[in-house]
C-alpha cells in the first residue's frame, strides 16, 4: 500500500516524459494522455484515502515509504500525516481542475506545457510528501525551473521580463534555504526531518537563529511576504491565466506547507518563540497584508490587482498561523483552502472574460458584463467571497481568523484586517462597475480571441463555474470540512507520530 | 439532522414568531406594492426579496451569533440589491457605508464571544452592550451614524424604502432586545436625542419622503428609550412600538409611492388639498400618521404610554415625554395642514385611474388592519400583568398635544419652508467639509464635483499612491531589501 506514495510522486513527472514520445507518434493524442494520467492520479490518490479511511477518522494516519528499502538516517524517506494528506488533496484536487482549464485554454505549444506543468505537479506531491530536507530542495528548485519557463509562455517582453524577475528571486530564495541546509547539515550531519526534529536544540543559539531566519527569509520570498515580494504583481500580470491561478492558488500553498512542517514539526514552534521570532512574524505579516491590499488599489491591471491581493491575503494567513494556538491553526488551514478556492474562481472568470478585451486593464474591462452574464456572476462571487460577504468561505475563514487574533488578546490586527477589506470592497467594485458600463464591444470582441474552437471554450468556462460552485458549497458546508481540520490541527501541534521511525 | 439544526440554534420563541410574522406582512404589503413599479429586471427584485425574507428570519429565530451575521450581511446584499433595481446610485455607497458597519458589528460579536456570551442572550457587561449598540448603529440609525438613512429612504423606490424603513432598521432593536435587558444609560439619552433632533429635523423638511425618514430615527429614538431605561414596562412597550411602528410606517412609504404616482410631485406643498383628490389614500395616511403620535384606540398608544413608564418618578423626564409627543403631533399636525386639508387652493385632478385602486388599498391597509387588531389585543403580546389602558385620560392628553401643537403652528404660520432640495450625500459632504474649513479659516465651497463614492476612492487611492510611491522601483533596489530584511531579522534576534 505504501508503494502508491511514491507512484503519486512519479506518474506525473512519468507522464511529462512520455508527452513528447506521444507527440511523436500523434498530436492528436495527446489529450487523452493528458486526461487519463489525470484520472489515474486523482483515483489512485482517492483509492488511497478510502484505504486508510479508519486512520484518517480517527486523526492517526501516519505512513512511510523507504527508497531503496534504506532505512532513514541514511536512506531518504518518503512519509504522510495528516497536514500533508490535507494538502495533498488539495493540491490534487486544484490541479486537475486547473489542467482541464489549461486543456481549454492553451493554444499554442501545448506539448511543452503539459510537459512543465506535470513535472510541477510530480515536484509539488514531491515537497508535500518527502521527509528528507535534501530532498526538499531539490524539488523546490525543479518547481522553480519548471514554473519560469511557463510564466515566459507568451513569448512577449513582459513575459520574459518577469520570468527572469522570478528566477532572480527565486533562486535567492531556494539558495538562502541551501544556505540554511549545507548549516544544517554541517551541524547536525543528517537531513532527515527527525533526527533534525531531535537534535536541533542541541545546536548553539546563534548558528540556530542563522538557520531559522535564512530559511524564514527564503520562504518569504517564495511566499511574497512584504519586503520580499516585488517578484508577484509582475509575474501573476505577465503569465497566461491558468499558471498566475497556478502560483497565486496552488503553488503558494505549498510554500505555507513548508513553513508549518518546518516550524512546528522540524525546527518545532519552541525555537520560533525562544527567539522571539513569533511577535516579529506576525508584525511583519500583518504588515504585509495591509500593503497588500492597499496597493491593489493602486492597480488598474486586473491580474496584477488580484496578484497584490494574494500578498495581502498570504500576509493575514501567515500572521494567523504564526499566532500557534488551535483555534488560529484552525482558522489559517480555512484561510488556505478557501483563499486558493477563491483566487483561482476569481482567475479562472477573469481569464475568460479578458478573452473579450484587448488588455487586462481596467478601461477595457467596460461591458463584459454583457458578454457573458454568468461568468460575470462568478466574478462577482469570487469577489464577494474575498470580500467576506455570506455565504461563500471568505465569510467562514475571516470569522474564524478574527475571532482567534481576539482569543489570543490581538486587539489591532482583525481591525486591521477590516480596513483592509474596506479596500478590498473598493478595489472590486471598481471593476465590477466598469464591467456593466456599456460600450461598442464588438470592435474589441474579434481583437484578441483564442478561444476559437467551441468546445474549447465550454471547457474554460465550465470549470470556471465549477470553481465558483466550490466556493459557494464550501461556505455552506463548512461544518463538513470543521472536523477533518481539527484532526489535521491536531496533529500539527502535536507531531508526534511524524517522528515515529519505523 | 435538520431537526436538531433547527432546534440547536434557532428559538422559536412566542415574541420571535410575532416578530417573524410582522416582518413577512411588511415585505407582502412592499411585495403588492411592487406590483405598480415598472422598472426594468423585476424578476431580480424577486429574488432579492425573497433572499431578503430568509435572511431576517435568521436574525429574528437565531440564537446562534454566526448564523445571525450571516443574515445580518445578507440583508446588507440584499437591500442593495433592491436599491440596484430601482436604478439608484445611492445603491453602492449605500453597500460601503453598510459594509463598514457589518464589520465592525461582527468585531464586536466576536469579542462577545470571546468574553463568554457564546449564545444570544443577555449580557451584563456595559462597555460590551456599548459597542453592540455602535455596532447595530449604522444599520438602525441610532443618532451621529443616522446621516446615510434620509438620503437612502427618501431616494429608494416606495417599496423598497417600505421595507428599510418599516423593518431593516428594526433587526438591529430586536437584537438589543434580546442582549441589552438590564438597560443601558448610554441607549437611554441617544435615544432621547433621536426623538428630539429627528422631530426637529422633520418639521422643517417639505420633501413627504424625507419627512417620513427623519419621522422614522424620532420613533427609533422611542424604542432606544424603551430598552435603553432599563423599566419592564417601557421594555414591553418597545417591543410593542416596534410592530406598530414597523407596519405603520410601511403603510406610510408605500402610501407615499401613490402620492407621488398621482401628483407627480414629492413636495408637500404641491398635494393642495389631498382630501378632494384621493379620498382612501388621504384616510390611510391619515391613520398611519395617528398610529405615529399615539393616538388613543389605536395600537401606537398602547406602545407610548408603555415607554412613557421609563420615566420613572423624575419630573424632568415626564415633561420631555410630553414635550417629544407635542414634537411628533406638530410634524403629523404640520404635513396634514399643508398636504391633506390645506383649503385655499384646491385643484382637481381630471385624469383618474393612473393606476391600480385595489392593490394600492390593499397593501396600505393590510398593516393598519393588522395595527387595529393589536391596538385591542395588545395584551395579549406583552408578557406582564398590565391593566387596562386609560383611554379617557388618553383622549383628553391628546386633545391638550393637538391643542398646543395647533396653536403653535397657527402662530408661526404653519411653517412655511422654502422648498429644499433632496438630500444626497454630496451636499453632505459639503457640510462637513464647509465645517473643516470654517474652523480652519478658510472659504467655504458650494459645489463639489464628485460624489462621495468618489471621494471614499480618491482617500483610499492617495493612500494607495503614496504607499506605492515610496517603494522602490529599480529591480536592484528591491534585490537590496533582501540582504536587509536577514540582516535585520538576525539583528532583533
Amino acid at each position: 500500500m505504501n508503494d502508491i506514495l511514491i507512484i503519486l510522486i512519479v506518474l506525473p513527472i512519468f507522464t511529462a516524459f512520455l508527452i513528447p514520445l506521444m507527440d511523436q507518434w500523434d498530436k492528436e493524442k495527446r489529450k487523452f494522455l493528458v486526461i487519463s494520467s489525470n484520472i489515474i492520479e486523482i483515483s489512485l490518490l482517492i483509492i488511497f484515502v478510502f484505504n486508510n479511511i479508519d486512520k484518517i477518522k480517527q486523526g492517526t494516519f501516519y505512513l512511510q515509504y523507504n527508497l531503496g528499502e534504506w532505512l532513514p538516517p541514511l536512506g531518504v524517506i518518503i512519509k504522510i500525516d495528516m497536514l500533508s494528506l490535507f494538502f495533498l488533496i488539495l493540491t490534487n484536487l486544484l490541479m486537475v481542475l486547473l489542467l482541464f482549464y489549461s486543456i481549454g485554454y492553451i493554444g499554442d505549444h501545448e506539448g511543452k506545457y503539459y510537459v512543465l506543468i506535470f513535472i510541477i505537479w510530480g515536484a509539488m506531491q514531491g515537497v508535500l510528501l518527502t521527509g528528507d530536507i535534501f530532498n526538499l530542495y531539490v524539488m523546490l528548485e525543479l518547481i522553480l525551473i519548471t514554473s519560469a519557463p511557463l510564466i515566459a509562455f507568451k513569448r512577449n517582453r513582459e513575459g520574459t521580463e518577469a520570468a527572469i524577475k522570478y528566477m532572480f528571486y527565486g533562486v535567492i530564495g531556494g539558495l538562502l534555504i541551501f544556505i540554511a541546509i549545507i548549516l544544517l547539515y554541517y551541524t547536525l550531519g543528517t537531513l532527515n526531518y527527525n533526527e533534525i526534529s531531535k537534535n536541533f536544540g542541541s545546536i548553539s543559539n546563534s548558528i540556530q537563529s542563522i538557520i531559522v531566519v535564512l530559511f524564514l527569509s527564503g520562504i518569504f520570498i517564495k511566499i511574497g511576504i512584504f519586503p520580499l515580494h516585488f517578484w508577484v504583481a509582475k509575474v501573476q500580470s505577465a503569465s497566461p491565466t491558468p499558471i498566475s491561478a497556478l502560483i497565486s492558488g496552488v503553488l503558494i500553498n505549498i510554500y505555507i506547507y513548508d513553513y508549518i512542517r518546518f516550524f512546528w514539526d522540524v525546527f518545532g514552534f519552541e525555537v520560533l518563540k525562544n527567539l522571539k521570532l513569533d511577535m516579529i512574524i506576525i508584525h511583519i505579516a500583518i504588515l504585509s497584508g495591509l500593503i497588500g491590499i492597499i496597493l491593489a488599489l493602486y492597480e488598474k491591471d486586473l491580474k496584477k490587482m488580484l496578484a497584490y491581493s494574494t500578498i495581502g491575503h498570504l500576509g493575514i494567513i501567515i500572521a494567523t498561523l504564526t499566532i500557534n494556538t488551535k483555534s488560529a491553526l484552525i482558522a489559517g488551514l480555512f484561510y488556505v483552502l478557501g483563499h486558493s478556492v477563491m483566487k483561482i474562481s476569481l482567475f479562472t472568470t477573469s481569464g475568460y472574460l479578458i478573452q473579450h478585451t484587448p488588455t487586462n486593464y481596467l478601461e477595457d474591462f467596460k461591458g463584459v458584463a454583457y458578454k457573458d452574464k454568468i461568468i460575470f456572476a462568478g466574478f462577482i462571487i469570487g469577489a464577494g467571497g474575498m470580500v467576506g460577504f455570506p455565504p461563500m468561505i471568505g465569510f467562514i475563514s475571516r470569522w474564524f481568523t478574527i475571532k482567534s487574533f481576539l482569543q489570543s488578546g490581538y486587539y489591532i490586527p482583525p481591525l486591521i484586517i477590516i480596513f483592509g477589506t474596506l479596500f478590498a470592497v473598493v478595489y472590486y467594485f471598481r471593476f465590477i462597475v466598469n464591467g456593466f458600463k456599456k460600450t461598442h464591444l464588438e470592435e474589441s470582441f474579434d481583437f484578441k480571441l483564442i478561444l476559437s474552437v467551441l468546445y474549447r471554450e465550454r471547457i474554460v468556462r465550465d470549470i470556471s463555474i465549477v470553481f465558483v460552485i466550490l466556493v459557494i458549497l464550501l461556505g455552506l458546508f463548512f461544518n463538513v470540512l470543521y472536523i477533518p481540520i481539527v484532526k489535521v490541527v491536531e496533529s500539527i501541534l502535536s507531531p508526534v507520530l511524524y517522528n515515529f521511525i519505523l | 439532522m435538520f431537526v436538531e439544526l433547527i432546534l440547536g440554534n434557532f428559538d422559536l420563541s412566542k415574541l420571535n414568531i410575532i416578530f417573524l410574522a410582522t416582518g413577512l406582512i411588511i415585505t407582502t404589503a412592499s411585495l403588492i406594492s411592487s406590483q405598480e413599479y415598472s422598472y426594468p429586471h423585476r424578476n431580480w427584485f424577486y429574488v432579492s426579496l425573497l433572499i431578503y425574507t430568509l435572511s431576517f428570519s435568521m436574525i429574528i429565530l437565531t440564537t446562534n451569533w454566526i448564523i445571525f451575521m450571516i443574515g445580518w450581511e445578507l440583508v446588507t446584499i440584499t437591500t442593495f440589491a433592491m436599491l440596484l433595481w430601482g436604478g439608484n446610485k445611492i445603491a453602492r455607497i449605500y453597500l460601503i457605508i453598510q459594509f463598514v458597519g457589518s464589520n465592525f458589528l461582527l468585531y464586536v460579536i466576536l469579542l462577545i464571544m470571546n468574553a463568554g456570551y457564546t449564545t444570544i442572550g443577555p449580557i451584563d457587561n456595559y462597555n460590551l452592550q456599548l459597542l453592540l449598540i455602535v455596532g447595530v448603529g449604522l444599520k438602525s440609525a441610532i443618532i451621529g451614524l443616522h446621516f446615510w438613512l434620509p438620503i437612502v429612504h427618501s431616494r429608494a423606490p416606495s417599496p423598497v424604502s417600505a421595507i428599510l424603513s418599516g423593518w431593516v432598521v428594526k433587526l438591529g432593536f430586536i437584537l438589543l432586545l434580546k442582549t441589552v435587558i438590564t438597560g443601558n444609560i448610554a441607549l437611554l439619552y441617544a435615544g432621547i436625542a433621536m426623538v428630539i433632533y429627528a422631530g426637529l429635523k422633520a418639521i422643517s423638511e417639505t420633501d413627504y419622503k424625507v419627512l417620513l425618514a427623519y419621522s422614522t430615527i424620532s420613533q427609533l429614538g422611542f424604542i432606544a428609550i424603551g430598552i435603553g431605561s432599563g423599566n419592564t414596562y417601557a421594555y414591553w412597550g418597545s417591543v410593542l412600538h416596534i410592530i406598530v411602528h414597523g407596519l405603520a410606517k410601511t403603510s406610510l412609504f408605500l402610501g407615499s409611492g401613490y402620492w407621488i404616482k398621482k401628483l407627480k410631485s414629492r413636495t408637500i406643498y404641491d398635494f393642495k388639498n389631498g382630501w378632494s383628490k384621493d379620498k382612501i389614500n388621504s384616510l390611510l395616511t391619515i391613520l398611519g400618521l395617528l398610529v405615529l403620535v399615539g393616538f388613543p384606540l389605536i395600537a401606537g398608544y398602547n406602545s407610548k404610554t408603555l415607554i412613557k413608564y421609563a420615566a420613572g418618578d423624575s419630573v424632568v423626564f415626564k415633561y420631555l415625554f410630553h414635550l417629544m409627543s407635542i414634537l411628533t403631533y406638530i410634524y403629523v399636525l404640520r404635513f396634514l395642514g399643508w398636504g391633506i386639508f390645506r383649503t385655499d387652493q384646491v385643484e382637481e385632478i381630471s385624469e383618474k385611474n393612473i393606476y391600480n385602486e385595489w392593490k394600492n388599498i390593499f397593501s396600505m391597509a393590510l398593516p393598519l388592519a393588522v395595527i387595529l387588531i393589536i391596538g385591542f389585543a395588545s395584551n395579549s403580546i406583552i408578557e406582564i400583568d398590565y391593566a387596562q389602558f386609560n383611554l379617557i385620560n388618553g383622549f383628553i392628553k391628546s386633545i391638550i398635544y393637538i391643542i398646543i401643537s395647533l396653536s403653535l403652528l397657527k402662530a408661526k404660520n404653519w411653517i412655511y419652508v422654502k422648498d429644499k432640495p433632496v438630500p444626497s450625500m454630496d451636499r453632505l459632504l459639503i457640510k462637513i467639509k464647509n465645517w473643516y474649513h470654517i474652523v480652519m479659516g478658510e472659504d467655504t465651497v458650494k459645489t463639489l464635483e464628485v460624489d462621495m463614492e468618489n471621494q471614499i476612492y480618491n482617500i483610499l487611492i492617495s493612500i494607495s499612491n503614496f504607499i506605492h510611491g515610496i517603494l522602490p522601483k529599480k529591480i536592484q533596489s528591491q534585490l537590496l531589501l533582501i540582504p536587509i530584511t536577514i540582516l535585520l531579522l538576525l539583528l532583533f534576534i
